[in-house]
């Protein structure tokens, strides 16, 4: 697809926050490079601190680069044109806590330069699709979590936008809520909107993203169709083993499991099986089991991450 | 533009008119205008309006000044603390129209509750037998101002710096103001520091021309000795008044829009 259908077009972002007094430098963005393309839903992926927020903020006109290229929409995230096809839903968003669900919406849908009847018409579909008409005179300062996410999603909706950013749009949310903002997102490419979020929530990504990106400590480490990251069809073996051992002594990427004491995790490609139980039998661990797992978008997480790891070091 | 500016003016109204501390001040503003009577008479006949007067004025330009201030550096400040500038600078609008209706909102606010202060403070007059005259209503015209102009120094401060420290900054305009007047009759003095020390003329005249004059705005002595304000006067006024929110709004206006929301 050319660079003129790309709904987001990011260009070797870096962001390097200072510290006051300009005492440290943090680089929470390193050259990050990706494309959305219209109508696509795109995942955006990372374990804590990877710089999703940031490259999200970079989007949406909170903060500037320090080097590289953004365009969002064929401009930049300042132009005003932009910002009015762009609905944005912020991480753990603070609300105007002193206003109705009512009032807050149609204060927000004011900015899209709604006026008076189209604008209680939006307002209203809004609360129905988020399933918040209820509680719609409610104060805001009333909310519970998960009833302020959908309020949340209903501002970042309210002015019909070409283009959705969310970041961390199923925090808060119970498995009902969950699916159901799965399926607003789904309705929303049905429409042939562009859908950018990120997650935490995997199986959420796995279920209806089109694409993704990786992020791991500000850099890139994975972007593609998600079928083509995960391997389809490829297995993985994983192997339980007991032992004394040193698991950090251990070659590949072993984990100690979590609550039981002396356990490890390994995985390793099918042929490299025998050779890997030879090693843990050498070093006095007991084979627990060996299992065949598909590669999950966590092992790819957790691999592309060890990887970058030992190139630091 | 204007739809933009108003759906920040209608938040900000709302929010300042909820907000509890100004809520509370403004009370207490009126009570005090109506305890104002109590202390009208223990003073003697013919010193009893003088009182009601100056004591009206007084309250109004200190309950005022004082809600501008508070609101004026809390209200940017909570949006940017809270993150709940999260949801509004992404929206289709620009940095300086959202300045611009903080400003208009927390005015139309301050106007308000000041309506409802002259309100009660005129009713008690007239139970004292006092005519309200247009030069009562010039005179609090004038105050209100001034009270612009510190509304719009302290959302000028506010755009980048603490509450405390744009309080204390703000607060210390409206002193440098309401005493430029003293350094102004020291420079035209023949005598005095400024003509022992003439190098230090330069550095007083820059910090007249630096700072609003608020003495501009206080006409009570005339209004005491029935002496008429020309509507001319209150014009000029006006527009001295004006001047200064303009920069102070425009300068805001430029930080603002520099700022990362981080
Ligand atoms: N305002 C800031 N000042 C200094 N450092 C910051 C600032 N904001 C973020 N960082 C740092 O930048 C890095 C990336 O943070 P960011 O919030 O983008 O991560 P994230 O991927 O959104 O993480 P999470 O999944 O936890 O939300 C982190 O190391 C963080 O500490
Ligand atoms: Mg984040």
């Amino acid at each position: 697809m050319s660079s003129a259908a790309a709904v987001i077009d990011v260009q070797h972002l870096s962001k390097t926050f200072l510290t006051p007094l300009a005492l440290r430098k943090v680089r929470a963005v390193q050259d990050v490079s990706f494309r959305v393309s219209r109508g696509q839903i795109f995942g955006f992926l990372g374990p804590n601190g990877a710089g999703k927020t940031t490259t999200i903020k970079v989007l949406t006109n909170l903060i500037r680069p320090s080097s590289g290229k953004v365009s969002v929409l064929g401009g930049s995230p300042s132009d005003l044109h932009v910002r009015l096809k762009t609905g944005f839903l912020p991480e753990m968003p603070n609300f105007y806590d002193y206003l109705s669900a009512r009032e807050f919406l149609d204060i927000m849908a004011r900015f899209y330069g709604l006026g008076g009847r189209t604008r209680r018409k939006r307002v209203d579909e809004m609360l129905e699709l988020v399933g918040m008409t209820y509680a719609a005179k409610r104060k805001l300062r009333k909310f519970s979590k998960g009833m302020l996410q959908r309020i949340g999603i209903a501002q970042a909706l309210i002015g019909d936008p070409e283009l959705v950013i969310l970041d961390e749009p199923m925090s808060g949310l119970d498995p009902i809520g969950r699916k159901e903002v799965r399926d607003i997102i789904a309705s929303l490419k049905q429409k042939g909107r562009t859908v950018f979020f990120s997650s935490h929530i995997l199986s959420d990504i796995e279920m209806i993203c089109d694409e993704v990106v990786v992020l791991n400590r500000g850099r890139n480490v994975a972007a593609g169709p998600l079928d083509s990251l995960l391997h389809p069809g490829r297995v993985m073996s994983e192997i339980v083993a007991q032992g004394p051992g040193d698991v950090e002594a251990l070659p590949g990427k072993a984990v100690s499991m979590e609550g039981k004491p002396g356990f490890l995790r390994l995985q390793c490609s099918p042929d490299e099986v025998d050779s890997t139980i030879q090693t843990l039998m050498q070093r006095g661990f007991h084979i627990k089991s060996v299992t065949e797992a598909r590669m999950s978008l966590e092992d790819l997480i957790v691999s592309k991450a060890f990887q970058e790891d030992s190139r630091d070091d | 533009m204007i739809r933009r500016i108003w759906a920040v003016v209608v938040n900000t109204f709302i929010e300042a008119s909820r907000n509890k501390a100004f809520v509370a001040m403004a009370i207490i503003a009126v009570l005090f205008i109506v305890s104002s009577l109590a202390i009208s008479q223990l003073s003697i006949e013919d010193q009893r309006i003088r009182v009601l007067i100056d004591f009206g004025l007084f309250s109004l330009s200190l309950a005022s000044n004082l809600i501008a201030v508070v609101l004026g550096v809390i209200l940017i400040h909570k949006e940017v603390d809270r993150k709940t500038f999260y949801l509004v600078v992404p929206k289709p609008v620009r940095r300086s129209e959202i300045v611009a209706g903080k400003f208009i909102g927390l005015a139309s606010v301050i106007l308000m509750s000041a309506l409802i202060f002259i309100a009660v403070w005129f009713g008690v007059l007239h139970t004292r037998g006092v005519t309200i005259n247009i030069e009562l209503v010039k005179a609090s015209y004038l105050v209100l101002l001034e009270v612009m102009v510190v509304l719009a120094v302290a959302l000028f401060f506010s755009t980048f710096a603490t509450p405390i420290i744009s309080g204390i900054f703000a607060l210390s305009i409206l002193v440098i103001g309401r005493i430029q007047y003293i350094l102004s009759d020291l420079l035209s003095s023949p005598k005095g520091f400024f003509q022992h020390y003439p190098a230090t003329k330069l550095i007083a005249k820059a910090t007249l021309a630096a700072f609003p004059d608020f003495s501009v705005f206080h006409v009570s002595r005339q209004l005491l000795l029935g002496i008429n304000i020309p509507a001319q006067y209150v014009l000029s006024a006006t527009g001295y008044a004006l001047a200064w929110c303009v920069l102070f709004v425009a300068l805001g206006m430029i930080l603002f829009e520099r700022r990362q929301f981080l």
